[in-house]
């Protein structure tokens, strides 16, 4: 029996029953099918994979750099909109495609001091550092394991009816707009409540500790797009101001956008710490997919989402470069298949409904949602 | 100009400037030292000296000692140390060389004789090392070179000769299995014969048999009061090392080894050195670094301990070690490696 099956205090079991049917035998093929795919590509890892992570780079520094240009006529609508479409562009690819996917070690075997985990800094308020702990090490170790990840709504949002209800949870729509908006900075302070809090033995007053080196990160990111730069721009000043706030937030939408759709939407499962206690491999294989979904599109957009868009198959190899999760998809989602698995997908505008309308319906408490049937 | 750099970076942030010119120029980077290949000749059948313009700032070194050189083979960073051949630099020459032999099996010396090409993009580190030549020789010199043991030798000489000679007497043997195998072999012969305070001989072990270091006093009668630099396999440097130190003569002899610890493969296991903890551990194979680390009371960084999360990195200062997972052993010193999923494949030192 799978350590997955355990799960007797579970009121409400919120996955189980898909799992039922799995042997050990099974859950141990599963994972080996997996690990093999792991070597393939570890194999094959080589020139065209880093060819592939240089051009990114360009391409980002090349959209940087325009942005800024035009953005210093920015005075001029025309030069407004391009400044920042292209400034959050180059954003979004740097947050994402570099900088989350570089600080996951994805490119470490390169040996390229410039790109990898150890050093990387990214265009975003919160800090490298925290960012690590709580989302490599935590998150994507205790992937959707409540009281374990907590991603699982960041800390304010009710996700699952597995969480207790708050009165808070009422507003949760306008929390999570909010929380979209200003995406980094919820970031930044979730990562350093949820560190200081992990270092809190060390005796030190860490929350202090954890709200001076966020500002430390933060103090020269709001200095470069809303001093430096509108600054540069003499007459355009105020627009540039604007243009900047704008690439910030467009960037904070997107970011939020695609990772909400990678953990939230409807079929996605949630774990309790009883469920993966003496979890084997192939069981945390299968948990990381059935608490990931991925978003359909053209490749283009893969590569806008960070490849992101593969939830799944990052979830199961959050090491290996980003650009051969496309090509490992098919043969995950034929393991899925082949084991009456969930592989949850499907286009941008279906995911991103269902986690709204999963966050209205959780504003209620269960006995609520219950009598109105609503899920 | 300070304050332009400073507001510069502070519009770059938090990347750095040369982040950007290096999309004009790689060689921009402010980060570490970059060079290209700026000229390759064949020395022997398997050797090359590859020419570097001496990046900006780049300290000078002093004859005999080597640097590091970091190259990409297949995407990867690979770091080797290689003897420097160039003389020590002057004013009006800013020119460093390497001389590089392809050993059997040899990734990086293998790319660099066979596959590299003008133009290509290195990685340089400062030079380091003692096998070194006094400022000013107060004795006569010997110098004994086998093989690619030259290379260092090579720099001293062309060091002197620069400086238009010695007072003291200089001999150098050089040691190859065929006379078309001595590296240099031409040059220094030409050299010897044009200046009165060198000597040179050939020693072809194809045709004169392996050089006995007990007839060194034939060719060398003053060799118990001159200073003696040998070069070449571990094998010749154990024997002299242990012939100087039988007539109690052993600061009078400098040797330059180029082994690095490498990987017995059974079992694996070894002495674990935590550097900047001091703290030492001995461990069997089947142990991860980061659990001997802990065990020794090393405040070891960790994550996930399953090899993802990339939270329990640190750099490797010697030795190798075995990917768990897969049995690679691997390691260079540098290397940036997982300790939850690693263990000692000998002796290793870790920066920690």
């Amino acid at each position: 029996m799978s350590a997955l099956q355990i799960a007797p205090e579970l009121s409400e079991p919120t996955m189980s029953p898909v799992l039922d049917h799995l042997t050990e035998d099974d859950v141990d093929e599963i994972g080996r099918r997996i690990d093999e795919i792991r070597d393939e590509i570890l194999a094959e890892r080589g020139e065209a994979d880093a060819a592939y992570i240089h051009r990114l780079i360009r391409i980002h520094r090349y959209l940087e750099i325009s942005g800024r240009v035009t953005l210093l006529a920015s005075i001029l609508p025309p030069a407004w909109l391009t400044g920042t479409t292209l400034l959050s562009l180059a954003k979004i690819i740097e947050n994402m495609e570099l900088g989350h996917n570089i600080m996951h070690g994805q490119w470490d075997w390169m040996r390229d001091p410039e790109i990898h985990s150890t050093t990387w800094e990214w265009d975003n308020v919160a800090t490298s550092e925290d960012w690590k702990m709580t989302h490599n090490s935590m998150h994507h170790t205790w992937t959707n394991v409540l009281g374990k990840d907590e991603d699982v709504g960041y800390g304010r949002l009710r996700v699952t009816k597995d969480q207790e209800w708050e009165p808070e949870h009422l507003f949760q729509l306008a929390t999570n707009l909010l929380l979209m908006t200003f995406f980094e900075y919820g970031i930044s302070m979730y990562d350093s409540a949820v560190n200081s809090e992990s270092i809190s033995h060390d005796g030190l007053d860490s929350r202090k500790k954890a709200i001076s080196k966020a500002w430390h990160k933060i103090k020269p990111q709001a200095f470069k797009d809303y001093v430096a730069f509108p600054l540069l721009s003499g007459i355009s000043a105020p627009t540039t101001f604007a243009a900047n706030f704008t690439a910030n937030v467009v960037r904070n939408m997107w970011t939020h956008t695609v990772i909400f759709c990678g953990h939230f939407p409807d079929e996605v499962q949630y774990f309790t710490e009883d469920q993966v206690e003496n979890e084997s491999r192939g069981d945390w294989y299968i948990r990381q997919m059935m608490g990931s979904a991925n978003i359909e599109g053209s490749e283009l957009f893969h590569t806008m989402t960070g490849n992101l868009s593969h939830q799944i198959e990052h979830h199961l190899f959050p090491d290996l470069p980003s650009n051969r999760y496309s090509e490992i998809a098919p043969r995950v989602r034929e393991i899925c298949d082949e084991y009456d698995l969930p592989y949850t997908t499907g286009r941008l505008s279906k995911q991103n409904f269902e986690v709204w309308r999963k966050l209205a319906v959780l504003s209620l408490p269960n006995d609520i949602i219950d009598k109105l049937r609503l899920a | 100009m300070n304050q332009l750099a400073r507001f510069v970076a502070q519009l770059t942030t938090p990347l750095l400037p040369y982040d950007y010119l290096t999309l004009v120029d790689p060689l921009l980077a402010t980060t570490g030292y970059r060079s290209r290949i700026h000229s390759i000749r064949r020395e022997t059948v398997g050797s090359r000296t590859f020419e570097f313009e001496m990046p900006k700032n780049f300290p000078a070194h002093t004859a005999g000692q080597f640097l590091r050189l970091g190259v990409d083979i297949a995407a990867v960073r690979h770091w080797r140390s290689y003897s420097i051949t160039s003389p020590e630099c002057s004013v009006n020459r800013r020119v460093l060389s390497i001389t590089v032999k392809q050993t059997s099996n040899g990734l990086v010396s293998g790319h660099l004789v066979n596959d590299a090409q003008v133009g290509d993009l290195v990685f340089l580190e400062p030079a380091a090392g003692d096998f070194v030549l006094p400022p000013a020789p107060s004795h006569d010199l010997i110098f004994l070179a086998f093989g690619s043991g030259i290379t260092p030798i090579a720099s001293i000489v062309r060091t002197l000769a620069a400086r238009g000679g010695t007072t003291h007497r200089v001999l150098l043997v050089m040691g190859a299995r065929t006379e078309s195998d001595v590296i240099f072999g031409d040059e220094f012969t030409a050299l010897a014969g044009s200046v009165s305070w060198l000597d040179v001989v050939l020693w072809p072990s194809a045709t004169k048999g392996r050089f006995e270091l007990e007839k060194l006093e034939v060719i060398a009668p003053n060799w118990m009061s001159a200073h003696t630099y040998v070069s070449g396999p571990a094998a010749i440097l154990d024997r002299a090392e242990q012939l100087w130190a039988s007539r109690a003569l052993t600061e009078l002899l400098h040797t330059e080894r180029f082994v690095t610890a490498l990987a017995h493969t059974a079992g694996g296991g070894g002495e674990v050195t935590f550097s900047r903890a001091n703290r030492t551990s001995v461990v069997d194979g089947q142990t991860t670094l980061l659990a001997a680390g802990e065990a020794a009371g090393v405040l070891m960084p960790s994550g996930c301990r399953m090899g993802i999360c990339h939270t329990c990195v640190v750099s490797l200062k010697s030795g190798q070690v075995r990917d768990m997972r897969t049995g690679e052993i691997h390691g260079e010193p540098g290397e940036i490696i997982q300790t939850c999923i690693s263990s000692a494949a000998c002796d290793v030192e870790l920066n920690v």
